[in-house]
């Protein structure tokens, strides 16, 4: 896995069939793998200053240098690069395959950028060396690699390819894309909802075709994993050990039950929860108990954390199929979006396990995952079937806005960045609804990410990630 | 006593004190113990005097139908999967017209099909084959290298690629179809997707290895975009493709995870030029079926009267599964064309009272045999509590003969679980009864032993440290005359409290709530039973997935020592609730079991 962390030296591998390409530069050769390994190079420089920012200068500065920057995105240095256009990350370190500036060099189905332009193209040697740099990290001309020091991501996984974005909330770009498909399991693995230790030192994916929930370090070192059928949603207890897990659709008759995982040793036990398909899942502030609801019937049953004792409740009405729970910062009330009747339920938690139901409101279609801005003063929750986030001011528990716009398309998971200015919401796009910007032949129904400013209560970023984004998680307790 | 339950009490005759215990008696020897399944050895009636055709199949909530005449005799058998991983083969040994089921294995060929299994002939020889899933969302292909007389399956891909040689992915909880769709002579393969869209692929023949080959069609076959009744996905479906109108092509029926019913759609073009692009319709078109939802359909001639008839398992999906944990196998026979009639929710009779089922044996009406308790964990009818059913013995004890008689009111809980024993030493019966928390109830018999009346005398007796699915059973452990008491637990351990008070007034003290360090994984339902009738009480465990655990008591009667003794070899269920008692009265203990499907499982010893 890729370390967001720089440890020890940069070390670049370059393929020896493009070694010509970098004259100046010093090799060791290494006949298991018929690669060379450069440490360093002849002018003492580094690979970015002596081979990988020359290229950009002869073949991109002309568009994207100076005052010309195309999409905002400036190659005139590291740095610049590193920040990415308005599109997203022109670069994502050790994924050359997915970085945008490589793919539309190799795949973009207009022509080769930027040769479909009519400027000189970048020639295979040129792209291999840009490639091989990206895999090294894409280090900088002090080989820092970039990013290595933020400490605020948004985990974002992509459903449909087994791998997850880490999206850097300073810069609003991914910055990694994990591939678990690296790590052995399966291309539909299908990494579904993700938790965030609240000092992000590690984060949690639920892996919905391998039942298990996998652990990460913040350096993206996967250090410990927990069985469990089908786990769907999380939620992390910040104040305890407890990561808790409820199960996903994707099985015929799941057990009825929820996973208590201690989040040191990733040890399971399952709690029974004593309705089908518990799928929202929830925890209160204080850590005291976990809300569990069912996809199946109106049910929400409350269990005591210590005890495991649970109390059951009833949701009245049509049958709501309750997604997901969310709970304000002070703990006093819980949030819940019915899948089939658009129903949003507002209940008192504060004398859990007793709930009070305060007020129910019609949102747009399938209310999905909540989260709340730090103050508790608003909710956000996407609407799968609407393309549309509502904004839910909580004060007076009604719909303070309904955002629409670029982007939206099947909108599904939502974190917040840990100061709240911004919010990110996954979208699906299984149906195409978007199109995204470059036709790169294998993205037609590629997801996005969009960045909501959450002050303006609009939309200020579209990133196009990998297929299927569903769950999303930050250091944001939610 | 009000209700039901008074008209059960009714029936309740003298008991000695004692012998009522559902795990007491005599015991052969261990070494001839071979527990044998049976599921028609003695005839069990329901409420108005009707037998279950096949009383202990151990009942269904997910049943997954596909019916082929597997042995060439004319009929049509019947193959239904309740588990993962595994089928149950229901001989048809009637008529082709009236068909009459046997139940020959709850392991077909031991075939590890995962969630789903369809069968058709996919090399053209004349014989089934088999495609299932590979755990986990991808197809295995099973070749029956048999003969249309006698099959046998064998795995020859475990992951079934296209031509292209990608492996197949089709979500685990989306079961698959096959047909040839334009009448091509070669199968077409559709995989349903979470959007409601179909997958499509075409076969290309075989390969070298005589494996079908399918070649990656389209996303979006004729456009279909299932979105359900409620304008929503997200969900899991099922389907059937087959010529249910009679008109020469195939047409298409969809269960799915949000769709309280049936969707047809019709075929409009032909069969080597299908069009299925009109608006999906309830079915049937005049009295759409209603369930909780997710159902699997087949298309079969079950009558053989020259037309398709639908069956289908109710998997359960938005619309509260609780309700179709009995009723969930409908057999809608097409009476006349296009005219489908329901004849039943429950096309396998068999005693099923919803799920994870507790049995439980003991002389209610002291009448010197055994009678049956089998409590559920949430009615079916009525989901804020669990019912406990009584099933009179009016048989014998050698040739025992059940029926229904009504239920007995004892709590307004979630899953009863009785355990019965003269706890107060008057002659007749009382009950420890679990409940779904940590919480005891304790009713006392104020009857008679062959008319009890149960009083609720506490109903928090006894609350565990922690926990829930208490699971109590009890037996003198330490030979001192009274009954100690065992409770399992959801965590898969086990509560010991010894009885320090007397036979006449028990006070049961907490000694150990890991009891001797076991765990038995989730959900321990234990059992005191003298299983090698050396005179002392051993211990036998169900389990949620870890089958029957038998810990041989080696100390003695007054002394007990148990020492971990593995896994007693037969196949339990889910949830396996193990009750031991001689009911056929020839000394040796018979095994019963409730199990997550909620019906009994019998196995004889012989």
């Amino acid at each position: 896995m890729k370390p967001l962390t720089r440890n020890g030296a940069i070390v670049l591998v370059l393929t020896l069939s493009i070694l010509p390409a970098c004259a100046q530069s010093s090799s060791v050769t290494n006949s298991t793998t018929n690669s060379i390994t450069i440490s360093t190079t002849n002018s003492g420089q580094s690979v970015y200053s002596d081979v990988i920012q020359p290229i950009f200068t002869a073949k991109c500065s002309f568009c994207h240098g100076g005052s010309s920057l195309d999409a905002g995105l400036s190659l005139e240095s590291w740095g610049q690069v590193m920040a990415g256009s308005s599109r997203g990350a022109a670069v994502i370190a050790f994924d050359a395959e997915n970085s945008l500036l490589v793919e539309l060099a190799t795949k973009y189905q207009a022509g080769s950028h930027p040769e479909e332009l009519s400027s000189a193209s970048l020639i295979d040697a040129e792209i291999q060396q840009i490639k091989d740099w990206i895999n090294s990290g894409a280090p900088g001309p002090a080989e820092q690699i970039p990013f290595a020091d933020s400490n605020d991501f948004i985990y974002v996984t992509n459903q449909g390819e087994g791998t997850v974005n880490v999206i850097d909330t300073g810069s609003n770009t991914v910055v990694r894309r994990v591939d678990l498909t690296a790590l052995g399991f399966a291309v539909m693995s299908k990494p579904h909802h993700i938790a965030v230790e609240e000092d992000g030192s590690y984060w949690y994916v639920s892996m919905i075709a391998e039942n298990r929930v996998l652990k990460f370090s913040r350096d993206n070192e996967l250090v410990g994993q927990a069985e469990f059928q089908v786990p769907g949603l999380m939620a992390l207890d910040p104040a305890s050990d407890l990561l808790f897990v409820g199960r996903s659709m994707a099985a015929v008759n799941p057990p009825q039950s929820i996973g208590f995982i201690e989040r040191s040793s990733m040890d399971i036990e399952e709690v029974e929860v004593f309705h089908p398909r518990p799928h929202a899942i929830a925890v209160s502030s204080t850590g005291d108990y976990v809300f569990s609801g069912s996809l199946g019937e109106n049910r929400i049953i409350a269990v005591n954390v210590e005890s495991r004792d649970g109390t059951r409740h009833s949701v009245e009405g049509p049958i709501h199929t309750l997604v997901q729970f969310g709970v304000t910062p002070d703990g006093q009330t819980m949030i819940v979006g019915g899948q089939l009747t658009g129903k949003l339920f507002f209940y008192d938690i504060s004398n859990a396990p007793e709930l009070t139901l305060l007020k129910t409101i019609d949102v747009n279609a399938a209310p999905w995952h909540p989260v709340f801005s730090p103050d508790g003063k608003f909710a956000y929750l996407a609407n799968k079937m609407a393309n549309t986030v509502t904004v839910i001011d909580m004060e007076s528990q009604s719909i303070a806005k309904v955002i629409e716009g670029e982007g939206l398309s099947q909108p599904h998971g939502a974190a917040l960045s840990a100061s709240g200015k911004f919010l990110y919401v996954s979208n699906n796009n299984l149906n195409g609804h978007y199109t995204p910007h470059f036709d790169l032949g294998d993205n037609e129904l590629a997801g996005t990410v969009v960045i909501i400013d959450t002050h303006s209560m609009e939309i200020v970023k579209v990133l196009e990630v990998g297929a299927y984004p569903s769950g999303a998680g930050s250091r944001r307790a939610q | 006593m009000p209700g039901r339950l008074s008209r059960l009490l009714s029936l309740f005759a003298v008991l000695p004190v004692l012998a009522g215990c559902a795990s007491s008696g005599n015991l052969v020897s261990e070494s001839s113990r071979q527990y044998v399944r049976e599921i028609e050895s003695f005839v069990i009636e329901d409420e108005s005097g009707l037998p279950y055709d096949l009383p202990l199949l151990g009942g269904l909530n997910v049943p997954r139908p596909q019916m082929h005449d597997i042995d060439a005799d004319g009929d049509i058998d019947l193959f239904v999967q309740e588990e993962t991983g595994s089928v149950i083969f229901l001989e048809n040994t009637g008529t082709a017209s009236e068909p009459r089921y046997v139940w020959r294995t709850d392991r077909y060929q031991d075939l590890d099909v995962g969630e789903w299994y369809r069968m058709l002939d996919l090399d053209g020889d004349g014989d089934i084959d088999m495609l299932a899933e590979e755990r986990f969302s991808h197809i295995r292909y099973f070749r029956n290298e048999g003969t249309v007389e006698k099959a046998k399956f064998v795995l020859v891909v475990d992951t079934l690629r296209d031509a292209n040689g990608v492996p197949i992915f089709a979500d685990r909880q989306n079961i698959p179809n096959l047909t040839d769709i334009d009448c091509d002579g070669l199968v077409d393969l559709f995989i349903g997707r979470i959007t409601g869209t179909i997958t499509r692929y075409e076969s290309i023949g075989m390969d070298a290895n005589n494996v079908p080959q399918f070649k990656f069609v389209t996303d979006n076959f004729e456009d279909i975009e299932i979105i359900g009744e409620l304008q929503t996905r997200h969900g899991a479906n099922t389907m059937e493709f087959g010529d249910l109108d009679g008109d020469g092509d195939d047409d298409l029926l969809w269960g799915d995870f949000f769709e309280p019913g049936l969707l047809f759609i019709r075929n409009l073009g032909s069969c080597g030029l299908p069009s299925m692009r009109g608006e999906p319709e309830p079915f049937p078109g005049r009295n759409p079926v209603e369930t909780s939802g997710y159902n699997a359909p087949i298309m079969v001639d079950v009558d053989m009267d020259g037309d398709l008839d639908v069956l289908f398992g109710v998997l359960g999906g938005a619309f509260n599964a609780n309700f179709t944990t009995s009723d969930n196998f409908y057999y809608l026979e097409q009476t006349d064309k296009n005219v489908f009639e329901h004849r039943t929710s429950r096309y396998l009779r068999t005693v099923d009272v919803g799920s994870e089922s507790v049995v439980k044996f003991a002389d209610f009406d002291a009448d010197g045999d055994q009678d049956l308790l089998i409590a559920n964990k949430i009615a079916p009818a009525d989901h804020n509590v669990s019912t406990v059913y009584y099933f009179e013995n009016i048989g014998s004890a050698s040739a025992p003969h059940f029926r229904a008689m009504g239920t007995m009111d004892l709590l307004a809980t979630y899953h009863q679980n009785p355990a019965i024993a003269d706890l107060d030493a008057d002659g007749d019966l009382d009950m420890l009864i679990g409940k779904w928390n940590r919480e005891i109830a304790y009713f006392r018999n104020e009857g008679t032993a062959s008319n009890p009346n149960f009083i609720l005398v506490d109903p928090v007796y006894i609350s565990l440290t922690r926990g829930s699915n208490s699971a109590p059973t009890l037996g003198d452990i330490d030979g001192d005359g009274d009954y100690d008491l065992f409770v399992g637990e959801a965590s898969g351990t086990i509560n010991y409290y010894r009885n320090d008070g007397t036979p006449e007034e028990p006070n049961f003290v907490l000694v150990s709530d890991e009891f001797d360090g076991i765990d038995i994984g989730r959900r321990s339902y234990p059992t005191l039973v003298d299983i090698d009738d050396d005179g002392d009480l051993d211990l036998v465990i169900g389990s949620e997935l870890e089958g029957l655990r038998l810990f041989r008591n080696n100390g003695s009667r007054t002394e007990a020592m148990f020492e971990d003794d593995g896994i007693i070899d037969v196949h339990v269920p889910v949830l396996a609730t193990p009750e031991f008692v001689d009911i056929d009265g020839d000394g040796d203990l018979d095994l019963f079991m409730g199990g997550v499907s909620g019906g009994i499982i019998f196995y004889r010893n012989r």
